[in-house]
Parts: structure tokens; sequence; C-alpha cells
């Protein structure tokens, strides 16, 4: 649940726009209270602000700190760290791109980017594929199995990240039940995850799940009856209706399941180093250890910066998604 | 011109235990455009869902030219429905709402694109082709859902309460159109509605609902001047109901005014429900009913006058020319241009034969006098 | 009139009742097994858990333990490195919720109530900071908690928990601000209540259920934070969920399966608490048009 992160888009939706749990906020009421709060402007900004300078201490000037960190600034603010580290590429001048090259020309180094890109694209792929097929099949033909198959997905809500790894790590383990399952079937070769790429990408979809059924099954809801009736009466059988008609119509939340469902693999730490193996790792175990046991803070910033950096490619595939999506609404 | 009977044979569905219809039979004719009218939760639109395909009767056929299509699902029913609630696809545009039912039935790309402009054209609206629905306002956005509707060629076009979301002058406007447009393209039409103006307006004939079953059907003149029950009387149009006793040939009512009918349509003693339409009650100075009537109160409707008269316990509303002039605390006399007899429960007609067309009312002096003005098929000179 | 002349009337299939009902058993077979595949998926790992709490041991590949134990319970409630994760994750998860609530709530109120100048740009920064990936966000922290000496101290690990707790403790509670009808202030003020009379007894009672939501998603996300923990409080501040780490490497897998089973339990009692209340806020909240 940690791991999972919202978009601002969402944020402005319901903030500013239709309002929240229950009744919407009908536009006088709102242009109302904004005219009240011209006096009160002031106070409500410093109040406003608050959460927004908490982050800015300890989220904000951080990344710029380890920016500089990065490029082999080691005085000012990164003094301290520093002194404490090893294997420091110092900057000369503007900086040093010493520690980025370092990184990039290892290659283990290059096959923990690839790793962690297929685990984050394939996670949200197979996040976005179950929770569309569960939601859109109940909404267009609704069954007791298939509610309580929705029901089942939002159970690993309820579960510690931490729980969760550890248990899918022991259930698809090399003495798991998996395991065993698989001897007692009679086949050698054994079914385990654990310890595996496939089994980070498995740990990251169980975890996921929750948020992107959630979600687009507030997405199915909001689709009127008529406009799916519509679509029947105009003799388009289930499949084509949540191909053209329902699909199109969400394309948003979709791209929102996909992203933030590859941002939280991205960003991951607690599942791949319980579930994953020890080579390759993604970058979120590589940068920990980086910074904990071989002590290189600079080089785990690099790590960190690497993350970022797929993120804001994440962030363009929604931006693509949203957009596209605003076009073809006018 | 294409237009399907449509028949229903005891059909009936019941949700979570309760009879939405109950054994309900009907047959609508080719090319005919038969209204449903009901209050909510009367059962029109189950049947409507039930004969487009969306829910499926748990007893009875319904049959379209002759084959049971109670198997047959919604995307293989030559029906089209038009909805409530503004429906288009919103992703879409204007013309590729109307398309989409085409595109599926893999139509060459030239008639689907000939056919579109056609029906956008029926519809006026051939210039809005490109535009999205958000763009639209509710009437054209109802219209394109029409001409989306049509480009299935349906054998029958289901109407749900399409004109309810509409405010009043695209309403009339929009229900014009598609009467015309139904009466051209000869589509057998089954319109659900709550609204009587609309049934008495579209309809060939309507089918009045309550609690699951049919109460009347008939066309809408027969409904309004000859309804079966004073719950049909009540839902078109309205009526005053005074309970009386049949006696001799009169129809004494409390506070002992009496009311003539003629002969032969009661027996004495009977209990029964009168009914008078607000717009057959006549002020007359000269000859009325041997009670007199207060005047309460005068309201202005713009091209007529509504009146609350007062006799003892006796209540009468009374629609009458803008032109009377009359004053809260007149005393007048009154005359029924026509009455309706009901058994006392309000159920059936006492008479059916008879109709309550009979024009009864006044002293019987007066009885030629009241003749005047009825039209019912039943009424007798 | 074209509608009708210039079309062909179509022929409409009667039903080939064989077919569809072969339909119907495939779709009816489809959803059988996906149900079973996803109780295998979701729900096993965590029966298989339980199973693992109360089990001896097993001979591999055998389905079910050699014999059923509460041994292992003993053992660990009975470790005082363990205590003192508890101790430590029930004292260091209440303090975030307090301060988040001294920083989030007045935002939260002036965010649902008012139009300030650059509104949209605080509900930017608390959802982008949210939309970072964690772990780099954790990492990028590092340089900035070693100037202000918070590596290895308590607020430090207050700090890092805290991060998680924003965007519910603000986002939850200005929806809920902004749904209470202006009316019912109206009418309120209209009664004669003074405006702080009117936060008190009519914004804050109405509030309370997307506060109440808020407060145990925050606390949960603050209880039940591993990786930002570890890196900032270890190796002195080993809460619950840091302690796993170890556990899973170092122990036997019974012993972490007690101790996880033990974890878990604050998660499920309190998100079952406030299930309703939490799945009308998501969808609502993730009501995107």
């Amino acid at each position: 649940m940690s791991e999972t992160s919202v978009s601002t888009e969402v944020a402005e939706a319901v903030v500013g726009g239709a309002g929240a749990p229950g009744a919407p906020a009908p536009r006088a009421r709102r242009s109302r209270r904004s005219a009240e709060g011209g006096s009160r402007g002031g106070l409500a900004g410093l109040l406003g602000y608050l959460p927004v300078a908490f982050l800015l201490v300890f989220g904000g000037i951080p990344i710029v700190f380890s920016l500089l960190l990065m490029f082999g600034h080691l005085g000012g603010p990164n003094a301290a760290i520093s002194e404490l580290g090893q294997g420091e590429i110092p900057a000369h001048g503007i900086g040093t791109l010493g520690a980025i090259t370092q990184l990039f020309e290892n290659a283990s180094y290059r096959q923990d980017i690839f790793a962690t890109v297929m685990v984050f694209v394939v996670t949200a792929a197979v996040v976005l594929a179950i929770a569309a097929l569960l939601t859109f099949w109940h909404r267009l033909r609704p069954s007791k199995p298939l509610a309580v198959l929705q029901f089942l997905a939002v159970i690993p809500l309820f579960i510690p990240v931490v729980i969760a790894s550890f248990s899918l790590w022991t259930f698809w383990g090399d003495r798991g039940f998996t395991n065993s399952l698989a001897q007692l079937a009679g086949w050698s070769n054994g079914l385990i995850f654990s310890g595996r790429i496939q089994g980070v990408i498995l740990a990251e979809t169980w975890v996921s799940l929750p948020f992107a059924v959630l979600l687009l099954r507030a997405g199915v809801a909001s689709l009127g009856d008529s406009s799916l009736d519509a679509g029947r009466d105009a003799g388009a059988r289930p499949f084509t209706i949540a191909r053209r008609i329902m699909l199109p119509q969400l394309r948003r939340e979709c791209t929102v399941v996909f992203c933030f469902t590859a941002v939280g693999a991205l960003g991951s730490f607690t599942v791949p180093y319980i579930v994953g193996p020890s080579s390759p790792v993604m970058l979120g175990v590589d940068a920990v250890n980086t910074y904990t046991a071989y002590n290189q803070p600079q080089q785990a910033a690099v790590i960190g910066f690497t993350i970022f950096v797929l993120a804001a490619l994440i962030g363009c595939v929604y931006a693509l998604g949203s957009r596209s999506r605003r076009v073809g609404r006018g | 011109m294409q237009g399907s009977e449509l028949v229903l044979e005891q059909v009936t569905k019941s949700f979570s235990g309760a009879p939405a219809v109950d054994a309900v039979s009907l047959t609508v004719r080719p090319h005919e455009f038969l209204t449903l009218l009901g209050p909510s939760g009367s059962g029109k639109t189950t049947i409507l869902r039930m004969v487009g395909g969306f829910l499926s009767p748990d007893t009875g056929r319904i049959l379209i030219d002759g084959v049971d299509v109670s198997g047959v699902p919604v995307e293989r029913r030559p029906t089209a429905m038009l909805f409530q609630q503004l429906s288009l696809w919103p992703h879409l545009n204007v013309s590729r709402n109307v398309s989409f039912g085409l595109e599926l039935r893999h139509r060459p790309k030239q008639e689907i694109a000939r056919r579109v402009h056609e029906l956008l054209s029926v519809v006026g609206l051939a210039e809005l082709g490109s535009r999205l629905p958000a763009q639209l306002s509710g009437g054209q956005q109802q219209r394109v859902a029409l001409a989306r509707a049509l480009a299935l060629e349906p054998r029958i076009l289901l109407l749900d309460e399409p004109f309810s979301a509409l405010d009043t002058k695209l309403r009339v406007e929009l229900r014009t159109f598609v009467r015309s447009l139904q009466r051209e393209v000869g589509t057998t039409t089954l319109l659900v509605t709550h609204d009587q103006e609309e049934a008495l307006e579209l309809s060939d004939r309507i089918v009045v609902m309550r609690d699951g079953h049919v109460e009347q059907v008939g066309s809408p003149t027969d409904i309004y001047e000859t309804p079966a029950t004073t719950f049909v009387a009540e839902f078109l149009g309205a009526m005053n109901f005074f309970t009386g006793a049949a006696s001799g040939q009169q129809v004494r009512l409390a506070g002992d005014v009496a009311v003539p009918v003629d002969e032969g349509v009661l027996a004495a003693g009977d209990r029964l429900e009168m009914g008078v339409r607000p717009e057959d009650v006549v002020l007359d100075a000269d000859a009325g009913l041997p009670a007199r009537f207060t005047v309460e109160e005068v309201t202005s409707k713009g091209h007529f006058r509504a009146l609350r008269l007062r006799c003892g316990a006796l209540d009468l509303r009374a629609f009458v020319d803008k032109g009377v002039v009359v004053a809260p605390g007149d005393d007048v006399a009154v005359r029924f241009r026509k009455v309706h007899l009901f058994g006392s429960g309000g159920g059936g007609q006492v008479a059916p034969e008879a109709a309550a067309e009979r024009p009864v009312a006044a002293p019987s002096a007066m009885a030629v006098r009241g003749a005047s003005g009825t039209s019912g098929s039943g009424s007798r000179p | 009139m074209s509608v009708a002349a210039s079309v062909e009337v179509p022929g409409w299939n009667a039903p080939t009742s064989r077919a569809r009902s072969v339909l119907r058993v495939g779709m009816r077979v489809g959803q059988v097994v996906l149900f079973l595949a996803a109780v295998f998926f979701i729900v096993a790992p965590l029966g298989w858990l339980i199973v693992l709490a109360f089990s001896r041991g097993f001979s591999f590949p055998s389905l079910v333990p050699t014999s059923f134990t509460l041994s292992w319970w003993h053992t660990v409630l009975a470790s005082p490195g363990l205590l003192h994760s508890v101790v430590l994750s029930v004292t260091i998860a209440p303090v975030v919720l307090a301060v988040s609530m001294v920083i989030c709530l007045p935002a939260a109120y002036a965010i649902g109530r008012y139009n300030f100048p650059g509104k949209r740009f605080v509900l930017l920064s608390v959802f982008s900071i949210n939309a970072f990936p964690r772990i780099s966000l954790y990492i990028a922290m590092i340089p900035m908690l070693f100037l202000l000496n918070l590596m290895g101290t308590v607020i430090g690990v207050v700090v890092v928990q805290l991060i998680g707790t924003i965007l519910f403790m603000t986002w939850i509670p200005a929806t809920g601000f902004a749904a209470i009808p202006e009316e019912l202030v109206e009418a309120a003020r209209d009664a004669g209540a003074s405006k702080v009379q009117v936060f008190w007894r009519v914004l804050l009672p109405l509030c309370r259920p997307s506060i109440a939501v808020a407060a145990v998603l925050s606390f949960l996300a603050a209880f039940d934070e591993a990786q930002g923990t570890f890196i900032v409080g270890a190796p002195n501040y080993l809460t619950m969920p840091v302690r796993m780490y170890s556990l899973v490497l170092d122990y036997p897998v019974q012993f972490a399966a007690v101790f996880a089973v033990v974890l878990s339990i604050p998660s499920v009692v309190l998100l079952i608490l406030v299930r309703k209340h939490l799945f009308a806020g998501t969808s609502a909240a993730m009501h995107l048009r």
C-alpha cells in the first residue's frame, strides 16, 4: 500500500471539481466560496502551504543536494555524507560524470536496468489486463463469481507489503507449496518463482492488483447503462463493446492504472529484496545495497536518478495516454 | 415499409419475487405506434426491455412476425431502442455513432457513408456529422440517437421515455418530429411514457398499465372518453369522483344531490363511483342539478379557468371558458355534460356497454340538453 | 422518404440455440477457471503462511506439515529483540500520525473550504511527491538527513515515515471538507453560530469519517513502512517490518511466519473497521470525471 502513488490530475478532479464521497459540489457553490475566500486567502494559504514546506525540506531540496552529489559536489551540504562515503569521484569545475559513467560501464548495472524495465512493464501490463478483464466482464455480465473475484482482488490492500513479499516468497519458493505440488505431480523441473525475476513480477502484480481493480471498478461504474445497452442494441457482442465502447471511454483510467503500477514497481524495494534474485537485482535494491552495504552514497544517488529518469519516461506515457483521450472528447 | 407484428403472450417477469409484469398479453400491429402508459413501477419499462432483449421473461413468449424471440440476445434482435438518458457514445463523433451498427455488419464503406448522411439529413443534422456528442444540445443528441437507432433498420423501434430528459419546448418539437417520421418510415413503434399528453398525441393505441398488468387498451379517444376504471380515468386527464347509490333513474350523492341517468343502466341500491371530468361541468344559471354550488376559488389557467365548487360535502372541480364571469362566493347551478359510472371499488365499470358515455346530467327536464358535447364511441342519442 | 426504401430489409437470424448454449457453457467454465486461479493466486499464499506459523516442519515435498505446534509462537513472543521492535513500532507510528495531522489537517481544511493563491500548486506538490518512485526519494533524502544530523535517529525515522502519510492526510480530509454543502454552514451562521463554532460544531463533525479513514491509512502507512525506515533507522531502530528483512534471511521460516501473522493483525483489523468508508472514499476519490 505504501508503494502506490496517485496522480495530480486525480486530485484536481476531486478536490477542485466534482467533490468527494457522495454529493457532487455544484459550481455555484464553489464560486460563492471563492468570493468569500478572498478575505481569508492569507491565512488559508499559510495553512495550505504547511505540507508543501515539509515536502520542500525533506523532498525537494534533498533532490537538489542529491543531484549535486551525483555530479561530484562533495562539499557544502553534502560534506557530512561524503566524509563517511567511499569510492567518491569529486567534481572539477561544474561537475563530473565520473560516477555515472562508472556505473553505466558496468555490465551488471545495465542488466539491472534492463531487468527493472522488464519487471515494471510486464507487471503494469499484466495488472491492467487482469483488472480490466475482471471489471469489464462484471460490468457487462454481472455474476456472482466475478463479484467475489473483485472482492478477492482487493485483499492484498489489507496486507503489509513486507508480509505479502514474505508469504509469496515461501509459497512460490523451492520448498514452498507450489514446488511441492509440482514434485508430487511428478514434474521434476519444479515450479519455483522465488529468487527469480518472474517471481518479482508475480509479487508486484499481487501487491498492485487492489489499486487497479478499485480504480477500474469506479471507472466502469461511471459508464452509463444506456451507453452499453445501445452498443448491444447496435449488434455488438460483449467483447466488441469492451473494446470499442468501454476501453476508449476509460483510456485515461487504464493509463492511470498502467503508469501507477509501473511507477510503484519501479520504486519498490521490499518486494524485489525479499522475493527477487541476487542478480540481476532491481534498481531499488541496487540503490539501497550501494548505500548500506557498499557505503557509496554518490553511486547510490546515480542509481536513484536512473530511477527518476525511468519514472519520467512512464510520465510521458501517462501524458500521452491522457492527452489522446482529451482529443477524443473534444 | 418495414414494420413487424409484435405479440406478447402471457409474459411474466419478477424481480426478487415481486412481479413487475404479470401475465401480460398484447398485440402490436405492423406499422402501429403503440404507447405503454403508466406510473413508475407499472411494469411498462420492463416490457420494453424484454422486447428489446435486455431482460428475458420468466414465463410467456414474445413473438416478432410469429417467431419466438425469447431466447434471442439483444444484439441479434430486429429491434432498436432509443434510451431515456442521453446515450450517445461520448468518444465517437455523430457520424461514427450512427455508423457503429453498420460497421459491425461489415457494410461497404461507401454504403455506410451514404446511409449515415441520409439518416442525419432525415433528423436534420447533416451538417453536424463531425461534432462530438458533448458539443450538441440535448435535443440534437436525441435526434442523433434516433438516427443511430434507425440505422439498424429495426423492424420494431423501442422508445424508452426518450423525451423526458429534454425541456418542454424541445420535448414537444421532438415528439412531433418523431411522430411524423414514424408515419413516414412505418416502423412498428413501442413507446414507454408516464406523460399522458405525450401518449395522447403520439399513439395509434395506448396501453394503460398498472402494477404489472394491463388496465385498458384502446385508441387515445377511447381511453380518454371511455376509461375502463377510475385509475385510467384519473391517470388520463382530471376527473371528479363521487360516491353514490343508484336509485331508480338517479344516482344519489352525498348531500341529497341526485344526478339522473338513463333507465336500464342501474339496479336500484347499487353502490357506485361517479366520475365527472372538470371540462364536462357546465355552469348553467337556468337549469342544473337541484343543488346549488358555491364558488370557492377561481384560478386562471390561460385559455380556460379552473374553479373549485362546493355543495355541502361535495367538492367539484370545473374547467370553464375564460369568458365565463364568476367570482368566489357566487352561487351557481351546474349540469354535467357527461358522467362516468364505476363500481364502488373503482374497479370495473358498472355497465360496460353503457360505457358511462351516457350524457347524464341535470334534472330530467334538462336531459336533452345534457346530451350535448359527447363524442365517445359508445354514446347514445 | 428514403429511410426505409433505400435499404434492403435485412434478414435477421433466428437463434441457433446450440451455438449459444455452447458459448454460455464456455463463459461459465471460463469464470470458474478464473475464479479458482484467483483464489490460488491471491488467497493461497496467505493460507500457507498461517499453516506455516502453526507447523513444526515439513518433509518436502509434503503439502501437510509433519505436525502442528504452538512452539514458534512461544519463541517469537519470548525473544527480547522482537519485543523492542514491537515497542518501537507502536510508539513511532502514533507519533508520525500525530505530526502528520498537525501538518496536514489545517492544509486540508484550507484546500477544502477556501481558494487561496497556489492551491493547485499545493495539490500538485502533494501528489507529485507520491508520483516519485518511493525508493529513489529515500535515497535522495540521505544527504539532507546527514546534514541535519537525523540519520540513525528516531526523528529521522519519523520524518521518513511522514512522507508516506502526507497524501492521505491532506487529500482525503480535503475532499471531505469540500463535500460539505455551503448551505449547512450558512444555516449554522443563520442560527447565530460564530465562524469558530461553525468549524467545531458543523464542519469538523461532518468531516470526521474522512479524517478517520485518512488516520487509519496514515497510521498503517507509517506502521508498515519498511524500506525508508531501514535506510534511515538501521541498525538502531528496527521496527517490526524492518525486522522482517532479517527474519526472512536468518531465521526458520516458521518463526518468520508467526512474526508475519502478528504483524499483519493491526492492518487487517483496522482496514476491516474502516472498509466501508474506505471503498466509498476510494471510488469517489478515484472518480476521474
